[in-house]
């Protein structure tokens, strides 16, 4: 049987430095993941777009005359346009468009913007969104 | 990468929340109501957002500038704003009990006041009207004996401002809209050669400024009692005066150009002249508080092309051809052949207001009774 000498050195670490290694490196590894999951939830989803487009429709067509009523529901989402007159000036208004998830019952996004009363059109010649 | 891409929608949707800012308080801001103000407002649309809308007279028309900061972004935009034109006014003379006479191929399209005493066809130097029977393409009401009234404090405004004496030669070419007003002012007469000056800038004599053809000048403000704009410029000024205003020939006057006279109520006359072949886009106003004894004259020459307004509190003699796209206010016509002087004779006078462009912006200096006219942007600053 071959025996190792008295002054031969082998590099290799000790248990407990092995230990503080992967427990350094599960710690980025799971920082890593939380930052990734983050990431993926904070995204802007595809709905959210489509959300966000539409509103941006619904107040083009609302300016245009193309739309008579208050309240509108296009894939589960509610659309609701609220009108304010603005107190100091009598040829403005103020146009809240808000979009509701109908699932949820929430508030998804909202589009706000002032206009001028006289550039709201009044031809109804109404646009379908089916 | 995510990050990278994330960030990039992030900018996309704040540029997009700014848009819809700018574009809001650009509605604002058109408003009857919004006064020559500062107005800085806070959580305007969203949360953590501000504007900053800044709305005060320039020359003829109002300037218009708008900061809006959303976040750590801002956006800005600058504008003149001036009244669209919903009238279909193409003459107006004053009601002085003297008929209105027209001749060779004098063309009006549009709705004409004229004097109680009526529009009819004559000879002049042997020819005939040749225009169609009715004369006016257009309705035709009886106008009253003085013009309407203007909005005075507007050239008040633009007469009473002093600044202090400029001691330096002026060095920079463009003032942005969105810093202080920059005015260079000279008790001597001064003389632009060569020069460039675009925007926010106000040059004021106390005696003359003489325009040469080879300045560059876009939206800037003169102001002396005589302007003399020297044959052959082309670009886009507004000139105030109070003694006279000369156009010598050639000259093209861009749109929204001013050319603005003052008139004091008495003394010796005074006038706007224009020579032979000028273009001019925009306003031509001689205007009196009230009517003197011996009144100024608006003086067009030959083959000038007029588009816009053309308002004379005082005679308006020109030369034949004459064509004016637009709307022409005197209280009487004046025009000189070889042997005769004519009063309130129209020859081969094309007065079109069909042929102006429904997008064109005039001046909102008529006094407006109520506040149902509408604002649009004449022209884009920056």
């Amino acid at each position: 049987m071959a025996k190792l000498a008295a002054h031969t050195k082998l590099n290799a670490s000790t248990l407990v430095e092995v230990i503080v290694a992967m427990v350094i490196l599960l710690t980025v590894f799971a920082m890593g993941m939380f930052i990734f999951s983050n990431l993926f939830k904070s995204t802007t989803s595809v709905r959210q777009l489509a959300i966000r487009k539409q509103l941006s429709r619904i107040e083009h067509d609302y300016i245009q005359g193309e739309l008579s009523e208050d309240y509108v529901i296009i894939d589960s989402v509610g659309y609701a346009i609220q009108r304010d007159e603005l107190a100091d000036y009598p040829d403005c208004i103020k146009l809240k468009i808000y979009a509701e998830d109908l699932l949820t019952n929430k508030i998804n996004d909202s589009l706000i913007s002032i206009q001028l009363s006289n550039s709201i059109s009044t031809n109804t010649e109404e646009v379908s969104y089916e | 990468m995510f990050s990278f891409y994330k960030q990039q929608e992030n900018k996309l949707l704040t540029k997009e929340v700014l848009r819809n800012m700018l574009e809001s308080a650009t509605n604002w801001s058109k408003s009857n109501y919004f006064s020559y103000t500062d107005t800085l407002i806070t959580d305007f649309l969203y949360a953590e957002d501000s504007l900053f809308i800044q709305k005060s007279a320039w020359g003829l028309y109002d300037v218009v500038t708008i900061r809006a900061k959303y976040k750590q972004d801002t956006l800005t935009q600058a504008f003149l704003l001036g009244m669209e034109t919903l009238d279909t006014t193409v003459l107006y003379v004053a009601d002085e009990d003297r008929n209105l006479s027209v001749s060779g191929e004098t063309k009006i399209v549009g709705t004409a006041f004229i004097p109680k005493a009526g529009i009819k066809p004559t000879y002049v130097d042997g020819n005939f009207f040749k225009g169609k029977e009715e004369i006016v393409e257009g309705k035709i009401t009886y106008s009253e004996r003085n013009l309407p009234t203007i909005g005075e404090e507007r050239l008040q405004q633009m007469f009473n401002i002093e600044p202090e004496l400029s001691t330096g030669y002026l060095e920079q070419s463009k003032f942005s809209f969105f810093k202080e007003t920059y005015y260079h002012y000279e008790s001597q007469p001064i003389y632009l050669n060569a020069t460039q000056f675009i925007g926010n800038i106000i040059i004021k004599s106390d005696s003359l400024i003489n325009i040469a053809k080879d300045c560059q000048l876009e939206h800037i403000i003169c102001i002396a009692p005589i302007v003399k704009i020297e044959a052959g410029f082309q670009g886009n000024i507004q000139a105030f005066a109070q003694d006279s205003i000369l156009v010598e020939k050639d000259c093209r006057l861009t749109y929204p150009s001013s050319l603005v006279l003052f008139a004091p109520s008495e003394g010796h006359p005074s006038g706007i002249r224009i020579a032979d072949n000028v273009h001019i886009a925009g306003t031509v106003l001689l205007y009196e508080k009230e009517r003197s004894m011996v009144p100024h004259i608006l003086e067009l020459g030959k083959d000038i092309k007029l588009t816009g307004d053309v308002i004379a509190f005082g005679l308006l003699k020109y030369k034949y051809p004459l064509t004016v796209n637009g709307s022409t206010y005197c209280y009487r016509f004046v025009t000189q052949t070889q042997t005769t002087l004519y009063e309130n004779y129209l020859i081969d006078v094309t007065l079109n207001r069909k042929a102006l462009s429904p997008f064109f912006i005039k001046t909102p200096i008529w006094q407006q009774q109520d506040k149902k006219t509408s604002n649009s942007i004449a022209a884009w600053l920056n």
